[in-house]
Protein backbone atom coordinates (compact mmCIF):
# COMPACT_ATOMS: atom_id res chain seq x y z
CA UNK A 1 0.00 0.00 0.00
CA UNK A 2 0.69 3.50 -0.67
CA UNK A 3 1.16 6.49 1.65
CA UNK A 4 -2.09 7.83 0.23
CA UNK A 5 -3.55 4.30 0.52
CA UNK A 6 -2.90 3.80 3.84
CA UNK A 7 -4.01 7.86 4.38
CA UNK A 8 -7.79 6.92 2.51
CA UNK A 9 -8.14 3.56 4.75
CA UNK A 10 -7.38 4.81 7.96
CA UNK A 11 -8.40 8.59 7.41
CA UNK A 12 -8.97 10.51 10.51
CA UNK A 13 -9.34 7.48 12.53
CA UNK A 14 -7.34 5.69 14.92
CA UNK A 15 -4.95 2.97 13.50
CA UNK A 16 -4.25 -1.04 15.36
CA UNK A 17 -3.21 -0.51 18.87
CA UNK A 18 -3.84 2.54 18.88
CA UNK A 19 -4.66 4.04 22.09
CA UNK A 20 -3.68 3.15 26.11
CA UNK A 21 -3.33 0.02 27.28
CA UNK A 22 -5.50 -0.38 30.38
CA UNK A 23 -2.99 -3.04 31.84
CA UNK A 24 0.49 -2.73 31.11
CA UNK A 25 3.98 -3.53 32.58
CA UNK A 26 6.20 -0.77 31.13
CA UNK A 27 5.86 2.51 29.32
CA UNK A 28 7.57 4.43 26.76
CA UNK A 29 7.87 8.26 26.29
CA UNK A 30 9.95 8.99 22.92
CA UNK A 31 10.00 12.37 21.00
CA UNK A 32 10.75 12.81 17.79
CA UNK A 33 13.80 14.86 16.78
CA UNK A 34 12.91 18.24 16.63
CA UNK A 35 9.13 18.73 15.57
CA UNK A 36 7.17 18.41 18.98
CA UNK A 37 5.64 15.16 17.88
CA UNK A 38 5.52 12.54 20.83
CA UNK A 39 4.23 9.14 21.40
CA UNK A 40 3.93 6.73 24.83
CA UNK A 41 4.25 2.90 24.12
CA UNK A 42 2.73 0.67 26.83
CA UNK A 43 3.92 -2.73 27.22
CA UNK A 44 2.43 -5.79 28.31
CA UNK A 45 4.89 -8.31 29.15
CA UNK A 46 4.94 -11.91 30.58
CA UNK A 47 8.08 -13.44 31.06
CA UNK A 48 10.16 -13.41 28.13
CA UNK A 49 7.06 -12.59 25.65
CA UNK A 50 5.24 -9.29 24.77
CA UNK A 51 1.86 -10.39 24.83
CA UNK A 52 0.54 -6.37 23.85
CA UNK A 53 1.43 -3.40 22.86
CA UNK A 54 -0.22 0.34 22.80
CA UNK A 55 0.40 3.79 21.66
CA UNK A 56 -1.26 7.18 22.17
CA UNK A 57 0.14 10.92 22.07
CA UNK A 58 0.86 13.74 19.22
CA UNK A 59 1.99 12.82 16.13
CA UNK A 60 1.38 12.23 12.38
CA UNK A 61 0.27 9.76 10.17
CA UNK A 62 3.75 8.10 9.41
CA UNK A 63 4.91 8.16 13.38
CA UNK A 64 1.58 6.22 14.03
CA UNK A 65 1.67 4.09 11.22
CA UNK A 66 4.88 2.89 11.96
CA UNK A 67 4.28 2.53 15.47
CA UNK A 68 1.38 0.35 14.58
CA UNK A 69 2.90 -1.85 11.96
CA UNK A 70 6.14 -2.48 14.04
CA UNK A 71 3.74 -3.55 17.04
CA UNK A 72 1.85 -5.81 14.90
CA UNK A 73 5.15 -7.54 13.81
CA UNK A 74 6.07 -7.63 17.52
CA UNK A 75 3.11 -8.76 19.45
CA UNK A 76 3.87 -12.37 20.82
CA UNK A 77 7.05 -12.22 19.96
CA UNK A 78 9.91 -12.14 22.76
CA UNK A 79 11.96 -9.53 23.79
CA UNK A 80 14.87 -10.75 22.31
CA UNK A 81 13.35 -10.39 18.73
CA UNK A 82 13.69 -7.11 19.33
CA UNK A 83 17.34 -6.81 18.35
CA UNK A 84 16.48 -8.23 14.77
CA UNK A 85 14.61 -4.86 13.84
CA UNK A 86 16.82 -2.02 12.20
CA UNK A 87 16.31 0.67 10.68
CA UNK A 88 16.42 -0.77 7.10
CA UNK A 89 13.98 -3.51 7.99
CA UNK A 90 11.66 -0.65 9.37
CA UNK A 91 11.70 1.22 6.15
CA UNK A 92 11.45 -1.90 3.89
CA UNK A 93 8.08 -3.05 5.76
CA UNK A 94 6.23 0.00 5.45
CA UNK A 95 6.48 -0.46 1.69
CA UNK A 96 7.08 2.89 0.63
CA UNK A 97 9.57 5.26 -0.11
CA UNK A 98 9.65 8.55 2.35
CA UNK A 99 11.53 11.67 1.99
CA UNK A 100 14.70 12.26 4.28
CA UNK A 101 13.03 15.02 6.09
CA UNK A 102 10.10 12.62 7.48
CA UNK A 103 12.48 9.49 8.23
CA UNK A 104 12.44 10.60 11.24
CA UNK A 105 9.16 10.27 11.69
CA UNK A 106 8.92 6.55 10.47
CA UNK A 107 12.13 5.67 12.57
CA UNK A 108 10.71 7.29 16.16
CA UNK A 109 9.03 3.91 17.13
CA UNK A 110 12.00 1.97 16.04
CA UNK A 111 14.07 4.21 18.67
CA UNK A 112 11.10 3.64 21.65
CA UNK A 113 11.21 -0.67 20.95
CA UNK A 114 14.54 -0.40 21.24
CA UNK A 115 14.85 1.82 24.48
CA UNK A 116 11.88 -0.96 25.53
CA UNK A 117 14.37 -3.31 25.31
CA UNK A 118 17.75 -1.74 26.71
CA UNK A 119 15.45 -1.07 29.89
CA UNK A 120 14.18 -4.35 30.33
CA UNK A 121 17.15 -6.20 29.79
CA UNK A 122 19.26 -3.72 32.87
CA UNK A 123 16.36 -4.53 35.13
CA UNK A 124 17.15 -8.61 34.66
CA UNK B 1 3.44 37.69 -15.47
CA UNK B 2 7.28 37.83 -13.66
CA UNK B 3 7.57 34.00 -13.80
CA UNK B 4 9.52 33.94 -16.81
CA UNK B 5 12.51 35.80 -14.88
CA UNK B 6 13.53 32.73 -12.90
CA UNK B 7 14.90 30.04 -14.97
CA UNK B 8 13.64 27.47 -11.75
CA UNK B 9 10.03 27.39 -13.33
CA UNK B 10 11.62 26.40 -16.65
CA UNK B 11 13.65 24.10 -15.24
CA UNK B 12 10.75 22.74 -12.82
CA UNK B 13 7.77 22.85 -14.99
CA UNK B 14 4.93 21.26 -12.55
CA UNK B 15 6.61 23.72 -9.37
CA UNK B 16 4.38 25.82 -7.11
CA UNK B 17 6.75 27.18 -5.11
CA UNK B 18 4.93 28.80 -1.89
CA UNK B 19 7.50 28.32 0.40
CA UNK B 20 8.93 32.04 0.08
CA UNK B 21 9.08 32.66 3.56
CA UNK B 22 11.97 30.01 3.98
CA UNK B 23 13.80 31.27 0.39
CA UNK B 24 12.84 32.99 -2.72
CA UNK B 25 13.79 31.69 -6.08
CA UNK B 26 16.75 34.02 -7.82
CA UNK B 27 16.10 35.99 -11.08
CA UNK B 28 18.08 35.50 -14.28
CA UNK B 29 19.87 38.70 -13.54
CA UNK B 30 20.89 37.74 -10.34
CA UNK B 31 22.66 34.63 -11.12
CA UNK B 32 24.05 35.99 -14.45
CA UNK B 33 25.54 39.40 -12.22
CA UNK B 34 27.43 36.45 -10.23
CA UNK B 35 28.22 34.56 -12.74
CA UNK B 36 29.70 37.64 -14.66
CA UNK B 37 31.53 38.75 -11.58
CA UNK B 38 33.71 35.20 -11.38
CA UNK B 39 34.13 35.12 -15.12
CA UNK B 40 35.02 38.64 -15.64
CA UNK B 41 36.01 40.89 -11.91
CA UNK B 42 36.58 37.99 -9.42
CA UNK B 43 39.16 39.28 -6.95
CA UNK B 44 39.46 39.51 -3.45
CA UNK B 45 38.66 43.46 -2.21
CA UNK B 46 40.56 45.66 0.00
CA UNK B 47 44.15 47.02 -0.95
CA UNK B 48 44.26 45.26 -4.45
CA UNK B 49 47.29 47.09 -6.19
CA UNK B 50 45.95 46.13 -9.60
CA UNK B 51 42.45 46.63 -12.09
CA UNK B 52 40.85 43.44 -10.88
CA UNK B 53 41.38 44.23 -7.50
CA UNK B 54 40.30 48.37 -7.79
CA UNK B 55 37.09 46.50 -9.50
CA UNK B 56 36.02 44.02 -7.14
CA UNK B 57 36.24 47.30 -4.06
CA UNK B 58 34.66 49.47 -6.20
CA UNK B 59 31.75 46.63 -7.00
CA UNK B 60 31.91 45.94 -3.34
CA UNK B 61 31.74 49.64 -1.87
CA UNK B 62 28.87 50.49 -4.71
CA UNK B 63 26.30 47.91 -3.23
CA UNK B 64 26.73 49.21 -0.02
CA UNK B 65 25.61 52.54 -0.86
CA UNK B 66 22.60 50.37 -3.35
CA UNK B 67 21.64 48.36 0.48
CA UNK B 68 21.91 52.13 2.51
CA UNK B 69 19.86 53.24 -0.30
CA UNK B 70 17.11 50.38 -0.37
CA UNK B 71 16.48 51.14 3.38
CA UNK B 72 17.23 54.86 3.32
CA UNK B 73 20.45 54.71 5.94
CA UNK B 74 23.64 56.17 5.10
CA UNK B 75 26.25 53.75 3.28
CA UNK B 76 28.61 53.94 6.62
CA UNK B 77 25.96 52.50 8.14
CA UNK B 78 25.30 48.98 6.41
CA UNK B 79 27.25 46.04 7.13
CA UNK B 80 27.27 42.88 5.47
CA UNK B 81 26.65 39.67 7.47
CA UNK B 82 25.73 36.05 6.38
CA UNK B 83 22.14 36.37 6.99
CA UNK B 84 19.69 37.84 9.16
CA UNK B 85 20.79 35.48 11.99
CA UNK B 86 23.79 36.46 11.88
CA UNK B 87 22.99 40.44 12.24
CA UNK B 88 20.94 39.63 15.23
CA UNK B 89 23.59 37.88 17.15
CA UNK B 90 25.88 40.42 16.01
CA UNK B 91 24.06 42.78 18.02
CA UNK B 92 23.18 40.64 20.81
CA UNK B 93 27.03 40.29 21.02
CA UNK B 94 28.89 43.73 19.97
CA UNK B 95 26.34 45.65 21.14
CA UNK B 96 24.45 43.95 24.05
CA UNK B 97 27.22 42.29 25.65
CA UNK B 98 29.08 45.84 26.13
CA UNK B 99 26.14 48.18 26.94
CA UNK B 100 23.94 45.41 29.30
CA UNK B 101 24.42 44.81 32.80
CA UNK B 102 23.23 42.87 35.70
CA UNK B 103 19.14 44.08 36.58
CA UNK B 104 18.91 45.52 33.03
CA UNK B 105 16.06 44.46 31.34
CA UNK B 106 15.54 43.34 27.40
CA UNK B 107 11.93 43.27 25.92
CA UNK B 108 11.63 40.36 23.01
CA UNK B 109 8.43 40.08 21.58
CA UNK B 110 6.48 36.13 21.74
CA UNK B 111 6.08 36.56 18.06
CA UNK B 112 9.38 36.89 17.07
CA UNK B 113 11.63 33.93 14.91
CA UNK B 114 14.27 32.29 16.76
CA UNK B 115 16.94 34.59 15.32
CA UNK B 116 15.60 37.41 17.16
CA UNK B 117 14.99 35.18 20.73
CA UNK B 118 17.84 33.04 21.05
CA UNK B 119 20.02 35.48 21.25
CA UNK B 120 18.41 37.27 24.13
CA UNK B 121 18.22 34.46 25.85
CA UNK B 122 21.63 33.90 25.80
CA UNK B 123 22.49 36.95 26.68
CA UNK B 124 20.07 37.11 29.85
CA UNK B 125 21.41 34.11 31.03
CA UNK B 126 24.81 35.36 30.23
CA UNK B 127 24.70 38.88 32.38
CA UNK B 128 21.59 37.85 34.38
CA UNK B 129 19.46 40.43 32.46
CA UNK B 130 15.27 40.43 32.60
CA UNK B 131 14.05 39.16 29.85
CA UNK B 132 10.01 40.88 29.46
CA UNK B 133 7.80 39.53 26.85
CA UNK B 134 5.41 41.50 24.49
CA UNK B 135 2.32 39.12 24.03
CA UNK B 136 0.62 39.35 21.09
CA UNK B 137 -3.61 39.54 21.06
CA UNK B 138 -5.07 36.02 20.69
CA UNK B 139 -4.64 36.13 16.77
CA UNK B 140 -1.22 36.86 17.12
CA UNK B 141 -1.10 40.46 16.57
CA UNK B 142 1.45 42.33 18.25
CA UNK B 143 -0.34 46.03 19.36
CA UNK B 144 2.57 48.98 20.41
CA UNK B 145 -0.12 50.17 23.39
CA UNK B 146 0.83 46.80 25.19
CA UNK B 147 4.46 47.58 25.05
CA UNK B 148 4.25 50.85 26.89
CA UNK B 149 3.82 49.11 30.61
CA UNK B 150 6.75 46.81 29.71
CA UNK B 151 8.99 49.79 29.52
CA UNK B 152 10.59 50.66 32.91
CA UNK B 153 14.30 52.68 33.73
CA UNK B 154 16.00 49.51 33.45
CA UNK B 155 15.12 48.78 29.88
CA UNK B 156 17.97 48.70 27.30
CA UNK B 157 16.48 47.10 24.16
CA UNK B 158 13.27 46.41 22.51
CA UNK B 159 14.03 43.16 20.24
CA UNK B 160 11.11 42.82 17.08
CA UNK B 161 10.11 41.63 13.88
CA UNK B 162 8.49 43.91 11.33
CA UNK B 163 6.82 41.53 9.80
CA UNK B 164 5.69 37.79 11.32
CA UNK B 165 7.43 34.72 9.82
CA UNK B 166 4.72 32.65 10.16
CA UNK B 167 1.62 35.10 10.23
CA UNK B 168 2.92 37.61 7.85
CA UNK B 169 1.22 40.57 9.76
CA UNK B 170 2.68 43.68 9.45
CA UNK B 171 3.89 45.43 13.30
CA UNK B 172 3.46 49.12 13.81
CA UNK B 173 7.55 49.26 14.54
CA UNK B 174 7.26 53.36 13.27
CA UNK B 175 4.94 53.51 16.55
CA UNK B 176 7.24 52.23 18.88
CA UNK B 177 9.67 55.12 18.99
CA UNK B 178 7.20 57.18 20.80
CA UNK B 179 6.59 54.98 22.97
CA UNK B 180 10.30 54.82 23.85
CA UNK B 181 10.62 58.77 24.27
CA UNK B 182 13.88 60.32 25.16
CA UNK B 183 14.79 57.02 26.97
CA UNK B 184 18.15 55.61 25.69
CA UNK B 185 16.59 52.30 24.50
CA UNK B 186 17.48 50.46 21.60
CA UNK B 187 14.87 49.10 18.66
CA UNK B 188 15.77 46.33 17.07
CA UNK B 189 14.45 44.91 14.17
CA UNK B 190 14.13 41.32 12.11
CA UNK B 191 13.24 42.87 8.56
CA UNK B 192 13.39 39.32 7.29
CA UNK B 193 10.31 38.77 6.34
CA UNK B 194 9.45 42.78 4.94
CA UNK B 195 12.29 43.63 2.36
CA UNK B 196 10.60 41.39 -0.02
CA UNK B 197 6.85 42.55 0.34
CA UNK B 198 6.91 46.44 1.58
CA UNK B 199 9.03 49.66 1.57
CA UNK B 200 11.73 49.38 4.59
CA UNK B 201 12.44 52.67 5.46
CA UNK B 202 15.04 53.44 8.73
CA UNK B 203 14.20 57.02 9.00
CA UNK B 204 10.47 56.21 9.35
CA UNK B 205 10.87 53.49 11.55
CA UNK B 206 13.83 55.14 14.03
CA UNK B 207 14.93 51.96 14.70
CA UNK B 208 18.67 51.06 16.16
CA UNK B 209 19.62 48.30 14.49
CA UNK B 210 17.95 46.30 11.26
CA UNK B 211 18.42 43.24 9.75
CA UNK B 212 17.65 41.55 7.07
CA UNK B 213 18.53 38.38 4.13
CA UNK B 214 19.15 38.94 0.19
CA UNK B 215 17.55 35.18 -0.02
CA UNK B 216 14.54 36.17 0.55
CA UNK B 217 13.94 39.01 -1.50
CA UNK B 218 15.32 37.00 -4.53
CA UNK B 219 19.10 37.44 -4.09
CA UNK B 220 21.95 35.03 -3.00
CA UNK B 221 21.92 32.85 -0.10
CA UNK B 222 24.87 33.64 2.06
CA UNK B 223 24.59 37.11 2.73
CA UNK B 224 22.56 39.73 4.97
CA UNK B 225 22.69 43.02 5.75
CA UNK B 226 22.90 44.85 9.18
CA UNK B 227 21.87 48.39 9.77
CA UNK B 228 23.29 49.68 12.45
CA UNK B 229 22.40 53.66 12.90
CA UNK B 230 25.63 55.78 13.20
CA UNK B 231 25.46 57.09 16.76
CA UNK B 232 25.53 53.07 18.23
CA UNK B 233 28.56 52.45 16.67
CA UNK B 234 31.03 53.92 18.93
CA UNK B 235 28.87 51.59 21.64
CA UNK B 236 29.90 48.62 20.11
CA UNK B 237 33.36 46.13 20.39
CA UNK B 238 33.97 43.91 17.82
CA UNK B 239 32.22 40.53 17.09
CA UNK B 240 34.82 38.62 14.88
CA UNK B 241 38.50 39.60 14.50
CA UNK B 242 40.69 39.05 11.95
CA UNK B 243 41.99 40.75 8.47
CA UNK B 244 40.37 43.90 7.14
CA UNK B 245 38.59 45.37 10.50
CA UNK B 246 41.95 46.70 11.87
CA UNK B 247 44.16 49.79 11.36
CA UNK B 248 47.64 48.41 13.06
CA UNK B 249 47.96 45.41 15.19
CA UNK B 250 51.18 45.12 16.96
CA UNK B 251 52.35 41.93 19.57
CA UNK B 252 50.68 43.99 22.16
CA UNK B 253 47.76 45.56 21.20
CA UNK B 254 45.53 47.02 18.21
CA UNK B 255 43.63 49.41 16.97
CA UNK B 256 40.57 48.28 15.18
CA UNK B 257 38.66 50.55 12.67
CA UNK B 258 36.09 52.95 13.46
CA UNK B 259 33.59 52.42 11.07
CA UNK B 260 31.30 49.61 10.16
CA UNK B 261 34.01 48.17 8.35
CA UNK B 262 35.40 46.55 11.72
CA UNK B 263 32.02 43.86 11.84
CA UNK B 264 33.35 42.82 8.36
CA UNK B 265 36.52 40.85 9.24
CA UNK B 266 37.98 38.06 6.48
CA UNK B 267 37.11 37.93 2.98
CA UNK B 268 33.73 38.66 2.90
CA UNK B 269 30.96 37.18 0.10
CA UNK B 270 31.61 39.59 -2.93
CA UNK B 271 30.04 37.36 -5.64
CA UNK B 272 27.07 37.49 -3.67
CA UNK B 273 26.93 41.36 -2.50
CA UNK B 274 27.40 41.67 -6.50
CA UNK B 275 24.37 39.62 -6.94
CA UNK B 276 22.21 40.89 -3.74
CA UNK B 277 22.47 44.61 -5.23
CA UNK B 278 21.69 42.80 -8.47
CA UNK B 279 18.35 41.66 -6.40
CA UNK B 280 17.84 45.23 -5.36
CA UNK B 281 17.94 46.57 -8.64
CA UNK B 282 15.35 43.92 -9.69
CA UNK B 283 12.70 45.07 -7.15
CA UNK B 284 13.24 48.78 -7.20
CA UNK B 285 12.76 48.19 -11.22
CA UNK B 286 9.67 46.61 -10.90
CA UNK B 287 8.70 48.27 -7.82
CA UNK B 288 6.87 47.97 -4.17
CA UNK B 289 3.71 49.54 -5.70
CA UNK B 290 3.40 47.08 -8.09
CA UNK B 291 4.85 44.28 -6.24
CA UNK B 292 2.39 45.10 -3.40
CA UNK B 293 -0.79 45.41 -5.80
CA UNK B 294 -0.38 41.70 -7.31
CA UNK B 295 0.18 39.78 -3.84
CA UNK B 296 -2.65 41.85 -2.19
CA UNK B 297 -4.79 40.19 -4.94
CA UNK B 298 -3.34 37.52 -3.99
CA UNK B 299 -3.91 37.00 -0.10
CA UNK B 300 -7.17 38.10 -0.79
CA UNK B 301 -8.29 35.67 -3.09
CA UNK B 302 -6.32 32.85 -0.77
CA UNK B 303 -8.67 34.25 2.38
CA UNK B 304 -11.88 34.68 -0.04
CA UNK B 305 -11.43 30.52 -1.72
CA UNK B 306 -10.25 29.15 2.63
CA UNK B 307 -14.08 30.12 3.06
CA UNK B 308 -15.09 27.99 1.18
CA UNK B 309 -13.99 25.12 3.47
CA UNK B 310 -15.02 24.80 6.98
CA UNK B 311 -11.82 22.20 8.02
CA UNK B 312 -9.33 25.13 7.43
CA UNK B 313 -8.39 27.27 10.38
CA UNK B 314 -6.57 30.01 9.10
CA UNK B 315 -3.95 31.39 11.75
CA UNK B 316 -3.24 34.39 10.11
CA UNK B 317 -5.43 37.13 9.99
CA UNK B 318 -6.00 38.91 6.43
CA UNK B 319 -5.68 42.59 7.16
CA UNK B 320 -1.97 43.80 7.17
CA UNK B 321 -0.82 41.00 5.62
CA UNK B 322 1.87 40.69 3.03
CA UNK B 323 1.31 37.13 1.50
CA UNK B 324 2.46 34.71 4.50
CA UNK B 325 -0.57 32.96 5.33
CA UNK B 326 -0.47 29.95 8.53
CA UNK B 327 -3.23 27.56 8.55
CA UNK B 328 -4.61 24.26 9.61
CA UNK B 329 -6.64 21.46 7.93
CA UNK B 330 -8.17 20.28 11.41
CA UNK B 331 -7.79 16.92 12.02
CA UNK B 332 -5.12 16.68 9.81
CA UNK B 333 -1.17 16.64 10.89
CA UNK B 334 0.58 19.33 9.39
CA UNK B 335 3.42 17.24 7.90
CA UNK B 336 0.46 14.80 6.65
CA UNK B 337 -0.83 17.27 5.02
CA UNK B 338 2.48 18.67 3.55
CA UNK B 339 3.55 15.93 2.07
CA UNK B 340 -0.15 15.45 0.16
CA UNK B 341 0.67 18.83 -0.98
CA UNK B 342 4.28 17.82 -1.84
CA UNK B 343 2.70 15.09 -3.74
CA UNK B 344 1.28 17.47 -6.15
CA UNK B 345 3.84 19.41 -6.82
CA UNK B 346 3.23 22.39 -4.26
CA UNK B 347 5.83 23.51 -1.99
CA UNK B 348 5.04 25.00 1.31
CA UNK B 349 6.30 24.20 4.97
CA UNK B 350 5.13 22.21 7.84
CA UNK B 351 5.89 22.40 11.12
CA UNK B 352 6.62 25.35 13.66
CA UNK B 353 8.66 27.72 11.83
CA UNK B 354 11.13 28.52 14.27
CA UNK B 355 9.02 30.25 16.17
CA UNK B 356 7.96 27.75 18.62
CA UNK B 357 6.91 30.88 21.66
CA UNK B 358 4.54 32.08 19.14
CA UNK B 359 3.15 28.80 18.64
CA UNK B 360 3.12 27.83 22.27
CA UNK B 361 0.99 31.18 22.96
CA UNK B 362 -1.23 30.09 20.19
CA UNK B 363 -1.64 26.40 22.14
CA UNK B 364 -0.37 24.88 18.59
CA UNK B 365 2.14 22.85 18.12
CA UNK B 366 2.52 23.13 14.17
CA UNK B 367 1.05 24.87 11.47
CA UNK B 368 0.97 24.70 7.71
CA UNK B 369 2.22 28.42 5.72
CA UNK B 370 2.35 29.22 2.36
CA UNK B 371 4.04 32.57 1.51
CA UNK B 372 4.04 33.99 -1.33
CA UNK B 373 6.44 35.64 -3.59
CA UNK B 374 6.04 38.09 -6.95
CA UNK B 375 6.18 35.03 -9.50
CA UNK B 376 2.75 33.85 -7.93
CA UNK B 377 0.20 33.73 -10.26
CA UNK B 378 -3.94 33.04 -10.16
CA UNK B 379 -2.65 29.62 -11.85
CA UNK B 380 -0.60 28.54 -8.75
CA UNK B 381 -3.47 29.15 -6.39
CA UNK B 382 -5.52 26.96 -8.48
CA UNK B 383 -3.27 23.92 -8.16
CA UNK B 384 -3.32 24.78 -4.57
CA UNK B 385 -7.21 24.53 -4.01
CA UNK B 386 -7.21 21.43 -6.23
CA UNK B 387 -4.91 19.86 -3.63
CA UNK B 388 -7.07 21.32 -0.90
CA UNK B 389 -9.99 19.27 -2.21
CA UNK B 390 -7.42 16.16 -3.06
CA UNK B 391 -7.20 15.96 0.90
CA UNK B 392 -11.02 16.86 1.94
CA UNK B 393 -11.44 13.65 -0.48
CA UNK B 394 -8.59 11.30 0.94
CA UNK B 395 -9.87 12.33 4.64
CA UNK B 396 -13.40 12.95 3.83
CA UNK B 397 -13.53 16.14 5.80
Amino acid sequence: MTYQHYLEKYKLGKLPFEGRLEKYTKKIKQVSGSCGDGLTFYFLVEGEVIKDIGFDGYGCFLLRLSASLLAKQIIGKSIQTLLEFNEERVLKFLGFSVNSAREQCVLMPLKAFQNFHDQQKATR
Amino acid sequence: MYKKDFLIFKNNKDLVYLDNAATAQKPRVVIDAMNDFYTHNNANVHRGFYGLGEKADAFYEDARATFAGFINAKQGEIVFTKNTTEGLNLVAHAWGRSRCKEGDEVIVSLIEHHSNFLPWQLLAKEKKLTLRFWKPDRFGVLHVKDLESLITSRTKAICVTYVSNVLGCVVSVENIKESIGKKNIALIVDAAQAVPHIPVDVQRLQCDFLSFSLHKMYGPMGLGVLYIKENRLAEMKPFMVGGGMATSVGISGVKYLASSHVFEAGTPPVAEVVGGAEAVRYINHIGFDAIQKHEHGLVKEIFHRFEEYSFIRTLSSKENNIGVVAFDILGVHPHDAASLFAERGIALRAGHHCAMPLHTFLGIKASLRLSLGLYNDKKDIDRFFDAVRDIKRIFNL
